[in-house]
């Protein structure tokens, strides 16, 4: 178990810069999930901190220690990747054993750390075939399993479950998020699934353009997001984003939607600093907050009568897609919810989640 | 297709036989040429080597007669000894050149592209053509032997192209240098096959960049391996043209292969028995090695 700190790091690949003064503080026993699109360097980020690849500038810190002109095995850490990376030639026992053999780990200790970790993971049974002959979920195990068996202080996994199908990803989702439980070793997670992240993380780093966007925990950034690519981001169905601009009027304060009429009151939006009336700012409710009228609780409401146009169900609830002014509009409405695309209805807003952004800076207001 | 029901039934049904077997008749005429042409010709030749055919071909059966004149024959134990020495060394030498090349072209380095092209390039010349510059490079008169004496190494020999004892090394040397390139090829696709993700799981379970390549990637290789050996094993079995061109089976019969015996049997001293026994000889000889290789390494395939 570790600590791991990354000061100012910055990668260049000739004139791109992949990853821009990145700073970042995990501690002992934090799962920590990089997430954000392909190529926002988050697995060159982990490739860093695992020593494959050598960063432009910036400092690595392991319990206190600069890493940077260590080698990847004394570095103390352990990685799963994507496509699993087996030796494809090593039966599952050799596999897993490579490691501490390259190491000259005593044979009976081997056998015994073996033991363990294929009790861990249940792969006792499979100990004596070769990669080949495993299915995905099989050769995941085995990779981590391969990862475990060294006891490292930190484990990083690259996008490890990405190869998987639907149904065994969340499987071994659920197993990942108990084996950190029982472990309790520092995790550094990249994926590109922002469920996954919010699913599995401690704390969350949304990566973009090379920079930290921001940095929390899931709850944090699901409620508060930071500015406007981390509100898109996170979230499935995405966060509703409506430009138009804030009006004070009578008194109170109001978001007006682009040119509509509409006057949305947000008196109550902790604002972190004052803003100007008329300015351009960006509205965000999720769609969970877009809803039938009486679903909505408190005093922070608004309604209006919109025209719904596409209707998706998924069991437990309904995803409706409405026209709103020049925007869509997505709500989550009960299952139970009889409504008929094309026709008009009354839908509320819980205003007390609210998201509002300035539109040039893009950053929460 | 939709079936056409304008048309009479007998013509719907003669185009749907078409259509169900057309890949059939088009492979047909090839099929039967390999029939008649190669497998014909080896029973063909396997029949006329029990016969005491001379000149012309005869065909009163005479059992095992030209076997014992064959084996009895220092020439043709001579071209067997050769054939040995020349495919152990060439499959070799081709193996391990080409594989250490194309580890050492696998570091990324720079000019790969080209670097690559000068060493397959050799693969594009003909045996005769390599066969020619190689007798002019060892010629030992005109080639390396008379530079280096022509620098003041007055002393220095390298006659291996007239030595009947070393001559047939020198027919392994132009071989390796015509095909260690293919062989490097090979290898670096198998290289580049290989998932980078494995050499970085390695490196961070500690093994050296030694060890990587000794203990997983040339093991997973096998396949390129096999390749490999299967495509250097025929170019030696065959080897005719190499040694026509580079010594002519000389000096004496010191470099004879069982292809040049052969065919200077069949063609040249008008025993085409004896030299039909001599084919069917290499052609088991061919069958023995590759049989149970092929055999052992495609039931390793279909258990894995």
């Amino acid at each position: 178990m570790a600590s791991l700190e990354i000061r100012a790091l910055t990668k260049k690949f000739g004139d791109v810069t992949v990853l821009d003064h990145i700073g970042l503080v995990i501690q002992d026993g934090e799962f920590l999930v990089l997430v954000g699109p392909s190529g926002c360097g988050k697995s060159t980020l982990l490739n860093i901190i695992a020593g494959l690849e050598s960063e432009t500038c910036g400092e690595i810190l392991i319990d206190g220690r600069a890493v940077n002109d260590v080698h990847p095995k004394d570095r103390d850490i352990a990685m799963v990747f994507q496509s699993y990376a087996l030796y494809p030639n090593m039966t599952v026992r050799k596999n897993i054993t490579f490691g501490l053999k390259v190491r000259n780990t005593p044979g009976p200790k081997i056998e015994e750390m073996l033991a363990a970790v294929s009790d861990l993971l249940k792969i006792g049974s499979l100990l004596d075939r070769k990669p080949a002959q495993l299915s995905g979920g099989q050769r995941q195990r085995v990779a981590m399993g391969r990862a475990l068996v060294r006891d490292p202080s930190i484990f990083l996994f690259d996008e490890p479950l990405s190869n998987l199908d639907a149904k065994l990803r969340v499987e071994m989702r659920t197993e990942i998020k108990k084996l950190h439980h029982r472990l309790g070793t520092t995790i550094v997670y990249v994926t590109h699934d922002q469920t996954e992240a919010m699913n599995l993380a401690t704390r969350i780093a949304v990566l973009h353009q090379g920079r930290i966007q921001q940095l929390g925990a899931p709850q944090h950034l699901y409620d508060h997001p930071d500015n406007l690519f981390v509100a898109g981001f996170i979230g499935s169905p995405a966060m509703n984003l409506l430009p138009g601009s804030l009006s004070s009027s009578d008194g109170g304060l109001y978001f007006r939607p682009g040119d509509g009429e509409d006057l949305i009151r947000v008196d109550h939006y902790p604002f972190r600093e004052a803003p100007a009336d008329g300015a351009p700012v960006v509205f965000g409710i999720r769609p969970e907050c877009v809803t039938l009228p009486r679903e909505v609780e408190g005093q922070a409401r608004f309604e209006v009568e919109l025209v719904a146009e596409a209707v998706e169900t998924n069991g437990f609830d309904k995803h409706v897609a409405f026209a709103y002014g020049a925007s869509e509009l997505i709500g989550r409405l009960p299952a139970k919810a009889g409504l008929v695309a094309g026709q008009p209805m009354r839908v509320g807003f819980d205003l007390s989640g609210i998201s509002i952004f300035d539109r040039r800076s893009e950053r929460r207001l | 297709m939709e079936p056409d029901f304008s048309r009479p039934d007998s013509a719907f049904a003669v185009s749907r036989w078409f259509q169900a077997n057309l890949p059939r008749i088009v492979v047909a005429p090839s099929f039967v040429a390999v029939m008649v042409f190669v497998y014909g010709f080896i029973v063909w030749t396997a029949y006329i080597s029990m016969t005491r055919s001379k000149l012309l071909p005869r065909y009163d059966f005479e059992g095992f007669f030209q076997y014992g004149r064959l084996w009895s024959m220092d020439r043709w134990q001579v071209a067997l000894e050769n054939l040995f020495v020349f495919s152990g060394l060439f499959i070799f030498f081709c193996m391990a050149l080409g594989l250490l090349l194309a580890i050492l072209l696998d570091q990324r380095i720079r000019v790969e592209g080209a670097l690559r092209t000068i060493y397959l390039y050799p693969m594009a010349l003909s045996f005769v053509v390599t066969g020619t510059a190689w007798k002019w490079i060892l010629n030992p008169g005109l080639g390396i032997e008379k530079v280096v004496q022509d620098l003041g190494f007055t002393d220095f020999q390298f006659n291996w192209l007239v030595d009947p004892d070393l001559a047939i090394y020198t027919i392994v040397i132009a071989g390796v240098w015509q095909s260690s390139g293919f062989v490097m090829a090979m290898f670096l696709a198998g290289l580049r096959s290989i998932d980078q993700e494995i050499l970085k799981a390695a490196y961070m379970d500690g093994a050296s960049l030694p060890k990587i390549y000794l203990r997983i990637i040339i093991p997973s290789m096998r396949p390129v391996f096999l390749s490999a050996f299967v495509v250097l094993a025929h170019l030696a079995i065959k080897s005719f043209d190499l040694v026509i061109v580079l010594t002519r089976g000389g000096p004496g019969y010191a470099t004879d292969m069982p292809a040049t015996f052969m065919y200077a049997m069949a063609f040249q001293r008008g025993r085409i028995g004896l030299a039909a026994a001599s084919a069917t000889i290499m052609l088991m000889t061919v069958m023995a090695i590759m049989v149970p290789y092929l055999y052992s390494e495609l039931r390793r395939k279909r258990d894995e």
